[in-house]
């Protein structure tokens, strides 16, 4: 059924030079996936305002580029990928600054690392110092802990998300994960 | 890497969920859908990664006048760019492909030869090793490497297509060429059903043969004619046309099938077939005599496949396995893949032995002979050699990515690393003089093969003699043969590593005589149980003839087995005698297994090679640019050394930008723009202005303005159109992420209209209307294009931006970006030539910089500096001889160097981290001259200015740090910025960037004490040190993106908390 109904947004019937794809059948998609997309934005957001214009940005990105797809079996992990596009375009558009890869020289970094044993919960006080360290974070690393933490996706569907080949998957979420914790880190102090 | 995540934080998701949590906005479902009305219709787009096999087409309708004019359009399209031309098959490969594949000897002088063209098909047989880290996942993922090759061979798939290999797989595969060293595997070859073991027959079916129908898709070869046939306008009652024309080629290595919906491609028997149509139901079928209808899009975009006529040739097809009937008159059951390539092979460089008197039989090479040997261009892979050498047990100074060093060869003029087969095949002595044998692995490199014990009067025994036993290596000068048995093969015959091939020989029975005559069993019956007696051999053979384990060097030194080859053999003896066995038996215990078949080599004439002369075109453009190709860095070098260009002209070049050379003095940063860098290998000082740049080395095509004599900015990295060209067509599919920032060339005519502007193919304006309708673009103000003449070709720097989709308060636009013309490449010629050319340059003595093979771009050097042999610096004097013997080698490197630096230095600024460079000079200055005691890295600048990059803090016990020492001798620092060697290990692992199309690829790179990474960065028992995002592959040389960890000896600069590499270091030897 589902995947009848992206075949039918992408192609639909009619006659040749008409665009004339099913709307119907994307009307369809938008709202059985608005919420998910909407709430996953969120969570990488943080801000309703900037979830809603990434939702929208996504629906409309897919329907103008669905020729793109070429399996429809795919269609979820490609409409997520533009999702998380869409999350970037929404943070470029703030005009928040950037978080750059590689620290070649942090003062920070010659202090002792945080104990691994301490519980999330021990070290961040309150939901304001997770959401600031969160909101640190690139838009990357909060796709892929909100993919795995909350989400709780395999390793195969977090791969064709984030586009990436599943070996990287574990090291980029661990990767995350070590932000996060040097940004709360900062926050706690 | 493991697939099992970490378990879910609780705590995490706890934070995450309530981050979602809320209702959800009022109506956003009905906004969302409102904006989608908004957006506008566009035609159908063209898109090359489009693959129509797994969507249903639209069906079919009248013929239409703009439908004709799409199709011509798209055989334009097609066509329009010439192709390669490939040579005719030439001598060597008889029955090559309809009857035979190429041999794994045949496929390495193909790889080791030029560069083929890019997408050239190939068949051969040879064994895929899954050993997928040491080459990069990107475009392509790793499914393994050829074995056999001599040098590194990739075997790439799609990721959709292929599984990995479990184990080394020997088959026939068809392959595409994508680049040197790296081939795209098509799929393993399904061969006609009456080729047995053994058999010579046929390797393609015929046209009119029944065809493997496997679900699985596996391709196999077909020989036939490649033809279309429009049908006819009706059958019956049904008026025939064509639908829109799907086009888009699909993956090189999973082609799309349909390409031309107006026709029938058919693949048969005869070039004068003729389909016949009819309508079946509703649906359009179609017949072919002696042949088949097949889909042949991609094939005929990928290997210059003309459509107007029939084309024999031996083609790779697969079953189309898909779900989605295709009802168009040009879809079939079938795709073809690929028209493999008729190919010659590159002329061998192995001679007939000329000045080789006695060799191998009678002595083995010099140290002298084998120098001069590894001094000239690369030999055949894999040709066996021996020479009487001393290896120096110095592991820290070679690559060691795909097989362990074992040491150096001495004597020789540049580095010769010597490679062994396995981490237990090492030296027990720290030099070990004495008789090798080796195979040529590549420039510099030869794998071992094992230590020669010599027969005592020659080099070389007879099979006749007393062999050494106890797992010795000797010679052996005779004949070696095969009887065929009668026995069915569990596998296909196999080579095993080609430093240790064991592999079988199944179905024959491998022997060495002293004659060509086949020697044939000496007795047939049971063996008898051992007795105090000598028992006889009842397996023995006639005469002297032994019995030997050859399967593998047939295979990687192609023996064949038509007929008994004279030649001189490395024996091995691989077991030991057996109790109350002759001691030289061939069989039960006593085995021997060959090892190589020695090659005919010759020295080669000790006279040095001419560097040739620079020659440009008299103030002529460059021929291609920019529409074709960039400019290569010579030639930017030579518009920039010329007559200055008007300011801000746009120019493109091929080259490396090396922002490890930010802030050199020089380079004066803009008011607006900081330096990037300089441009790579440049004879003068190329300074490179801009923002956000920060890899160390980048090699590309890029886009830059011209703002004066030394100084480019940087506009942009440039996405070519195809690897033969550079610039898109105007009703070309253009590039577009949904993040924006992709840039790329356009070829055509800036037509500009009150309603916007457009790019098209013809002075007069827009296309007829068509689906191929000219993208809009939106021409910035900062473009600098003055011209509004649409009569004027041009070639214009285009930028795919996203734009958003604001609120309905701010209107709408519906799409997700635009194309921005942002300037005009501008109009150049190369300066005339030099009226002197310059003179031939004396032998160097500097070891050539380590190569870093890149599938895309040209070879970059690394960066690798020298130090002295044994862990030590260069004396001033040996530092003095490498510099005054050939300049250029040492132009851009560090050199470690103890003691007073010549004088002409200059105290250079150190930048220590990029947000806060610092000018202090790490140099103990006295009097003008550095201290006369100390240990520097000297950098020698491309100007042949020394420049001091610093001193070196060494340990108190020797010169070159551990990992821990180091960073606990930076602790005591207090912080500060310091130069360290350190013997380490670097690691690199995938970043964010990796995965991005388009972009460089950064992968994180840090320093560690050992070869395990633990994954949790650095800790108290296994300290890690962070470096350069890239550094791994720059430094390794690592595969970009990541991969096992390499040890060497680095120079780093740094504290405990992060550290920059500035190079690896190798020994110079003067």
């Amino acid at each position: 059924m589902e995947r009848a109904l992206v075949e039918r947004a992408r192609r639909g019937v009619g006659p040749p030079g008409a665009d004339t794809r099913d709307r119907d059948a994307f009307d369809a998609l938008v709202r059985s996936r608005v919420d998910a997309v909407y709430r996953t934005s969120l969570a990488i957001l943080g801000d309703p305002a900037d979830a809603a214009d990434a939702t929208q940005e996504t629906f409309v990105s897919a329907w103008c580029h669905r020729d793109a797809l070429r399996d429809p079996d795919l269609f979820d992990a490609w409409l997520w990928r533009i999702s998380l596009n869409a999350c970037r375009a929404q943070l470029r558009r703030r005009g928040r600054t950037r978080i750059r890869e590689i620290r070649l020289l942090d003062p920070l970094d010659d202090r002792e690392p945080a104990s691994p044993e301490r519980s999330l919960a021990d070290r961040t006080a309150d939901s304001d110092a997770f959401d600031r360290a969160f909101g640190g974070l690139s838009v990357d690393d909060r796709a892929v802990l909100v993919l795995h933490h909350l989400q709780n996706r395999p390793v195969s569907e977090i791969a064709a998300v984030l586009g990436a080949p599943e070996g990287t998957v574990k090291s980029r979420l661990h990767r995350a994960r070590a932000a996060l914790e040097s940004a709360l880190a900062r926050e706690s102090r | 890497m493991s697939g099992q995540l970490p378990p879910i934080d609780q705590d995490l998701r706890a934070h995450l969920a309530r981050r979602s949590a809320g209702r959800l906005p009022e109506g956003l479902a009905d906004q969302v859908l409102q904006a989608v009305d908004a957006a506008p219709v566009k035609p159908r787009h063209s898109w090359r990664a489009f693959s129509p096999r797994s969507g249903r087409a639209a069906p079919r309708t009248l013929l239409a006048g703009a439908s004709v004019a799409a199709v011509l359009l798209l055989a334009a399209a097609l066509v329009v760019v010439p192709r390669f031309q490939v040579t005719p098959a030439a001598s060597g490969l008889a029955g090559y492909p309809a009857d035979r594949a190429l041999t794994t000897a045949e496929l390495a002088a193909l790889m080791a030869g030029p560069a083929l063209p890019t997408n050239t098909a190939l068949v051969a047989k040879v064994t895929i090793n899954p050993t997928t880290y040491v080459c990069p996942n990107d475009r392509y993922k790793t499914l393994g490497m050829v074995e056999g090759m001599g040098a590194q061979v990739c075997v790439m798939g799609t990721y959709n297509a292929f599984d990995a290999y479990d184990s080394k797989t020997t088959a026939t595969f068809a392959f595409r060429y994508l680049a040197p060293g790296y081939l795209g595997l098509l799929g393993a070859i399904v061969s006609p059903p009456e080729l047995g073991a053994g058999s010579t027959s046929k390797l393609a079916f015929r046209a009119s043969e029944q065809w493997p129908n496997e679900q699985s898709g596996k391709p196999f070869l077909v020989e036939g004619w490649l033809g279309s046939s429009a049908p006819p306008q009706s059958v019956g009652s049904y008026a025939i046309g064509c639908t829109q024309p799907l086009f888009g080629a699909g993956d090189p290595l999973d082609p799309a099938g349909p390409d031309n919906t107006c026709k029938t491609t058919w693949l048969a028997g005869d070039a004068s077939t003729v389909p016949s149509w009819e309508i079946t139901g509703a649906k359009l079928g179609v017949s072919v005599q002696g042949g088949h209808e097949v889909g042949a899009g991609g094939a005929r975009f990928y290997d210059s496949i003309p459509s107007d006529s029939p084309v024999k040739g031996v083609y790779v097809v697969r079953s189309q396995a898909s779900a989605v009937s295709c009802d168009l008159p040009s879809c079939g059951d079938w795709v073809v893949m690929a028209k493999v390539a008729d190919v010659s092979l590159p002329q061998a460089t192995a001679t007939p032995p000329a000045s080789l008197a006695g060799y191998p039989a009678g002595r083995a090479l010099t140290a002298a002979e084998l120098a001069a040997l590894m001094a000239r261009p690369a030999m055949l892979p894999n040709a066996p050699l021996v020479a009487s050498v001393t290896i120096d047990a110095n592991t820290d100074v070679c690559p060691m990515d795909r097989y362990p060093t074992i040491g150096v060869v001495e004597g020789m003029g540049a580095q010769v690393c010597v490679m062994g087969a396995g981490v237990s095949t090492y030296l027990s002595t720290p030099k070990a003089a004495g008789v090798f044998a080796f195979r040529y692995l590549g420039p510099g490199v030869l794998g071992f093969i094992g230590e020669i014990t010599p027969a005592p009067a020659q080099m070389a025994f007879r099979v006749a003699d007393e062999w050494p036993l106890q797992g010795k290596t000797f010679l052996v000068d005779g004949w070696l043969g095969a009887e065929g048995l009668m026995e069915s093969c569990a596998r296909p015959p196999t080579s095993g590593e080609i430093l240790l091939p064991d592999g079988e020989d199944c179905p024959y029975d491998d022997w060495l005589s002293d004659d060509s005559t086949a020697p044939g069993i000496q007795a047939d019956h049971e063996y008898s149980p051992p007795s105090p007696l000598p028992s006889y051999d009842p397996l023995s053979l006639r005469g002297n003839a032994r019995h030997v384990g050859a399967g593998g060097m047939r295979i990687i030194d192609s023996v064949d087995h038509a007929a008994p080859v004279h030649g001189v053999y490395v024996v091995r003896s691989v077991t030991e005698a057996c109790a109350g066995d002759p001691p030289q038996s061939s069989r039960g215990c006593g085995a021997w297994r060959v090892f190589a078949k020695l090659a005919d080599v010759s020295a080669p004439v000790a006279t040095p090679v001419p560097t040739p002369s620079p020659t440009l075109p008299a103030a002529t453009p460059p021929a291609g640019y920019p529409v074709d190709r960039a400019l290569t860095a010579a030639e930017l070098a030579a518009v920039m050394a010329g007559p200055a260009l008007p300011a801000n002209t746009t120019l493109v070049a091929a080259v490396t930008i090396d922002s490890s050379e930010s802030g050199a003095p020089g380079c004066v940063p803009t008011i607006d723009s900081g330096t990037i860098g300089l441009v790579h290998g440049m004879p003068t000082r190329m300074c490179v202005f801009g923002g956000g740049f920060s890899p160390a080395r980048v090699p590309g095509i890029f886009a830059f303005r011209y703002l004066g004599p030394g100084a480019l900015y940087l506009m942009a990295q440039i996405t070519p159109a195809s690897s033969s060209r550079l610039a898109f067509h105007a009703t070309e599919a253009w590039p577009w992420t949904i993040s924006g920032d992709t840039t790329f060339l356009v070829g055509g005519y800036l037509v500009r209209e009150p309603a916007g502007s457009r790019i098209t193919d013809t002075p007069t304006g827009p296309m007829p209307a068509s689906s191929l309708t000219p993208q809009p673009v939106q021409v910035d103000d900062t473009a600098g294009i003055d011209s509004t003449d649409p009569s004027r070709y041009g070639v214009f720097l285009v930028r795919c931006l996203p734009v958003y989709t604001p609120t309905d308060s701010k209107g709408s636009h519906g799409d997700g970006f635009a194309y921005h013309v942002i300037a005009q490449v501008g109009d150049i010629a190369l300066p005339g030539a030099s009226a002197t050319p310059p003179p031939s340059p004396t032998p160097t003595t500097a070891p050539p910089e380590t190569p870093i093979p890149f599938p895309t771009v040209s070879p970059v050097a690394a960066p690798t500096g020298l130090m002295g042999s044994g862990n030590r610096p260069l004396t001033a004097a040996e530092f003095a001889t490498l510099w005054a013997a050939d300049p250029a080698h040492l132009a851009g490197r560090i050199a470690i160097v103890k003691g007073p630096v010549p004088a002409g230095f200059r105290c250079r600024p150190t930048v220590i981290y990029e947000s806060s460079p610092s000018r202090t000079c790490y140099a103990n200055v006295v009097d003008g001259q550095i201290a006369p005691e100390g240990y520097w890295a000297i950098r020698v600048g491309s100007d042949g200015m020394l420049s001091a990059v610093g001193e070196l803090s060494t340990p108190s016990n020797g010169f070159v740090h551990s990992l821990p020492s180091a960073m606990a001798a930076w602790k005591e620092t207090g912080g500060g910025s310091r130069l360290f060697l350190v013997d380490a290990w670097i690691g690199g692992m995938a970043a964010d960037a990796c995965d991005v199309m388009g972009q460089p690829c950064y992968e994180v790179s840090w320093l560690a004490p050992t070869s395990e990474n633990t994954g949790l960065g650095s800790t108290p028992d296994h300290p890690q040190l962070e470096v350069q995002p890239g550094a791994y592959h720059m430094f390794g040389p690592g595969n970009v993106g990541g991969g096992p960890a390499i040890q060497g000896i680095f120079l780093v600069q740094g504290n405990s908390g992060a550290g920059m590499v500035l190079a690896r270091l190798e020994v110079g030897i003067p």
